[in-house]
């Protein structure tokens, strides 16, 4: 018999995979950050519905329970997202020092090129 | 004649700006920059009140990236050499000299000032212990082996500055800049240069949990590349 906690594991995943939909006809994210979420999403859902699954995998990897296994499969998404959330921040960093540079050079030479009105 | 330029980070360093930059006039060095990093108070205003070139970041971007935006104006602006220089008054103008003299000469392309090879600066014993870490870390992590990896104080000639790409926007660009020195084989020289720390510049200074910030910073860098 299937359980409120799967329902609900079922419909939250059914909602973050239209929102990454949703983002990609956006384009705010790209075809292979589609495909991974859709990935992730799509496993979430058939654990779900099947956990027997879960147990298998865990058994085929050598790890002793099933939560075992979601457990790190999650610890390691998560550290991926901090890390590729941590390059861009620091890219974004980047740009804004750039932009920040490429205003003051500019706005000194311009006012170094402007006539004096008076 | 070379063409020397002066490029002052500064922010927030209205009570200390004019002194510097009227320093640096009596000492003959007109061609002075200052870069305005995102300063909440007059330092600005103040700065050219003074007479200086003032670049303005909108936004505070950090020491490293407000001397990568003044030493690109400087080159842009036809320098032979570029001087660092702080602007909370800790660094003395009678010393650029003395920094400059091997690039004049031709004997190097960079020239550190150094406050361990002078007997002058007042170094605060905490503040000592913490350089000489410094030197030890830098040794293990770069291979530098100058005996002050922290000293701000440095002079580059125009083909140094277009040479060293700097892309620490905080403090970690001593340490940066000293490294790619290494790594280009630039040749560079150590003078010693006279320090004077006043409560207000250890104020402004790095602070020793600075310090431990910059270190992981570079240990970051170093492994992320």
């Amino acid at each position: 018999m299937i359980q409120p906690i799967q329902i609900l594991i079922i419909i939250f995943a059914t909602f973050a995979l239209s929102r990454t939909y949703l983002r990609l006809h956006d384009n705010k994210i790209t075809k292979g950050e589609f495909v991974l979420w859709t990935f992730v999403w799509t496993s979430v859902v058939i654990v779900a519905f099947i956990p027997q699954v879960i147990v298998t995998l865990s058994d085929f990897f050598g790890l002793g329970r099933g939560m075992d296994l979601a457990i790190l499969t999650s610890t390691i998404l998560l550290l991926y997202l901090i890390f590729k959330a941590y390059v861009r921040i620091e890219m974004i960093e980047q740009d804004i020092t750039e932009l920040t540079r490429k205003l003051a050079l500019e706005t000194k030479h311009e006012s170094k090129n402007q006539p004096h009105s008076r | 004649m070379n063409k020397t330029f002066i490029v002052i980070p500064a922010r927030n360093e209205s009570s200390s700006i004019t002194t510097v930059i009227n320093d640096l006039k009596k000492h003959k060095y007109d061609n002075i920059i200052v870069v305005d990093d995102g300063s909440k108070d007059t330092t600005s205003i103040l700065a050219k009140q003074a007479g200086a070139t003032v670049l303005r970041h909108y936004i505070n971007r950090g020491q490293g990236a407000a001397l990568k935006t003044g030493t690109e104006y400087a080159v842009l602006q036809e320098a032979d050499i570029i001087v660092h220089f702080d602007a909370d008054g800790q660094m003395r103008a009678e010393d650029i000299s003395t920094v400059i003299q091997p690039l004049i000469e031709g004997k190097a392309d960079v020239s550190f000032g150094s406050r361990f090879l002078s007997n002058d600066s007042n170094i605060p014993t905490a503040r000592k212990m913490m350089l000489v870490l410094g030197r030890i870390f830098m040794r293990a992590l770069f291979k530098v082996t100058t005996t002050d990896p922290q000293s701000g104080f440095r002079a580059l000639t125009k083909k140094a500055a277009q040479s060293i790409e700097i892309t620490q926007r905080g403090m970690p660009h001593c340490s940066e800049i000293l490294a790619q020195v290494h790594k280009k084989k630039i040749v560079f020289t150590e003078v010693p240069v006279k320090i004077i720390y006043t409560d207000y510049s250890k104020k402004h200074g790095q602070s020793n949990i600075e310090a431990l910030r910059i270190a992981t910073k570079l240990l970051w860098s170093k492994l992320a590349r």
